[in-house]
């Protein structure tokens, strides 16, 4: 049972350029929900500034993106509150969530990198949240994605003005739920998205065996 | 800007862990095949089978193409099956000769010589033989008469992993030592063919293969004539006794040759303790799931990769490897493994520090596991 006690919470603050000390922050995150369990809160609010890539090589792109992958396919539930604008590291973040709340007054912002916007998974978890017909104003031409607007496009959960008991609500509804079992489910989805129904029975009848299997065990 | 974060450090007290002064390293792999190819259409139109629920089992079978030595076609076209004892002399010819390719091959990789082998484990199910094949193969390549050897037969698709466990621990007590495993299964040798399932499922799986990797330990320069393959440092093993029977390869008195038996609940079985296999592996090593870089897994079949898949909460990507060699070669039994690692290293995505895990299923039924560091 994860309770609120359980709940662990790190603010991620998309104004500020991407470092190894963001990376290392959400790897102590990951490290300890896969060694202790509960929920995760992500608070993300900060879009970058102008020339806020110098400096940045890919290299340390890639740990980013790697860890938000790790992030992302966490056994526990995650959620996360947008206040402001976010972009960058914010939205990076944001994007990886299984809940997500934002502020009405929010908004959800590609950042530019010189002429273009960033082109980073954000892009990619926009398109396949909403689409890329729907995610190709904000991708192509960095048109900030209003607040009503993320949640009309399935990119926000939920619009609140009390986002840190609108967060606790979200976990404690959740309350019970195995996140290691959420963690199985969430593959699926990531995978409906992109194999045959052929390709996806194996592992959708290898998910309900273990189902069985999980109940049979708790009945004995 | 280059960026280093903290490698997990890990523990190697706990049972299963490699306590020596030298782990062995993995210096080289080979492969080999029999030479002819068949689509699964062609398997089946070989033996003119016809029977719709049978090539139902061939068609969904994520195997693209398999190596196989089928008997020659009768005067019909059609191939009749061979008798019990020609199969034996096929699985004797066959794996020596496939043999013999995957062990140069291996040796070539690690930048050594027939003559530096001291020690020869041969793997194979697909056929029984006295003198076993490490003394075959020893006459056929001219191995030194003083090379240590031995042979691990009769079990099965999981005995890659077994034989690695013995060697690494023949290795760890020679360092300087080159030693080699080397799995040759010659399947196309262990079939029966009549109209039920039973031989269906097995008729449309495996394939011909040998895979052979060599090992070395050492304090330093003898272990590192190669910079690509993984130093050795645990195993976990996990037989399930009540699904003894789930696999076998057992005498058929009504066909009058070995067939082999797979239940059909199997890959769930071995699904449903996968994850017990590789906590233990994991366990008292400080190193979490998320840590481990690379699986390499027995390509099996279909649904035992997807029951592993999700058992472990891995992606297709962690197993493009299995189901890559899966699609390539159908199961190749104990050396498939060694054919999704080879395949791993000539990716060259593999770094230094990065962790491994190997894991084959087979008969028993049982689930072995090794972890590596690259």
């Amino acid at each position: 049972m994860s309770e609120l006690s359980d709940v662990t919470t790190l603010t991620i603050d998309g104004s500020q350029p991407l470092s190894i000390k963001a990376i290392k922050d959400v790897t102590v995150l990951c490290d300890e929900v896969e060694d202790r369990g509960g929920a995760v809160v992500l608070r993300v609010t900060g879009a970058p500034a102008p020339g806020w890539t110098a400096g940045l090589d890919v290299a340390l792109v890639t740990k980013w993106e790697r860890v938000l992958r790790r992030l992302e396919r966490l056994p526990a539930v995650t959620v996360a509150v947008a206040t402001g604008d976010s972009g960058g590291t914010a939205l990076d973040a944001f994007l990886t969530a299984d809940i997500r709340i934002a502020t009405r007054s929010s908004r959800l912002l590609l950042p530019f990198e010189g002429e273009a916007t960033w082109p980073g998974m954000a892009v990619f978890r926009l398109a396949r949240l909403a689409g890329a017909a729907r995610a190709r104003r904000a991708v192509l031409f960095g048109q900030p994605i209003q607040a009503p607007e993320a949640l009309m496009l399935g990119i926000a959960d939920e619009l609140t003005e009390t986002p840190d008991t609108a967060a606790a609500t979200a976990v404690q509804r959740l309350e019970g739920l195995s996140g290691k079992e959420i963690a199985l489910r969430r593959q699926l989805l990531f995978d409906a998205a992109t194999i045959s129904f052929e390709d996806a029975l194996g592992p959708h009848l290898a998910a309900c065996d273990r189902a069985l299997r999980r109940t049979a065990e708790e009945a004995a | 800007m280059t960026v280093i974060l903290d490698r997990p450090p890990v523990t190697l007290t706990g049972d299963g862990a490699l306590k020596t002064p030298y782990r062995p390293r993995i210096l080289g792999v080979g492969t080999a095949t029999s030479a002819a190819v068949y689509s699964q259409q062609e398997v089946l139109d070989a033996f003119a089978i016809t029977d719709p629920k049978i090539r139902s089992v061939f068609a969904n079978s994520a195997i693209d193409r398999r190596h196989l030595t089928l008997p020659e076609p009768g005067t019909d076209g059609v191939r009749a099956p061979e008798p019990q004892g020609d199969l034996l002399d096929k699985h004797k010819a066959m794996a020596v000769e496939m043999g013999a390719e995957a062990l140069r091959a291996c040796l070539k990789r690690a930048g050594a010589e027939l003559s530096d082998l001291r020690h020869l484990c041969c793997v194979s199910s697909t056929g029984f033989l006295t003198p076993g094949l490490s003394a075959l193969m020893i006459r056929e390549l001219g191995i030194d008469r003083h090379c240590s050897r031995s042979d691990i037969v009769g079990m099965g698709c999981n005995a890659g992993l077994n034989a690695l466990n013995v060697v690494a621990g023949w290795s760890a007590a020679h360092p300087g030592e080159l030693a080699v495993v080397l799995c040759t299964e010659a399947c196309s040798a262990a079939y029966a063919m009549d109209s039920s399932m039973r031989t269906a499922v097995v008729n449309s799986l495996f394939g011909d293969g040998a895979g052979a990797i060599a090992l070395m330990s050492g304090p330093g320069d003898e272990a590192s004539g190669t910079t690509e393959g993984p130093t050795v440092l645990k195993f976990a093993s996990c037989i399930i006794p009540e699904a003894i029977g789930a696999m076998r390869y057992d005498w058929d008195r009504e066909l009058d040759r070995f067939s082999f038996y797979l239940d059909p609940q199997i890959p769930y079985v071995v699904g449903a303790h996968a994850e017990i296999v590789v906590d233990r592996l994991l366990g008292d090593t400080g190193l979490r799931r998320s840590d481990i870089g690379h699986w390499l897994v027995h390509s099996g079949g279909k649904k035992v990769i997807d029951a592993v898949v999700v058992n472990l909460g891995l992606t297709r990507h962690d197993l493009r490897h299995t189901v890559g060699v899966l699609r390539d070669y159908g199961n190749v039994s104990s050396g498939s493994f060694l054919f999704s690692y080879e395949r791993l290293l000539d990716e060259q995505v593999t770094r230094p520090g990065d962790y491994g895990v190997l894991m084959t299923m087979g008969p028993g039924s049982t689930l072995e596991t090794a972890l590596v560091q690259w």
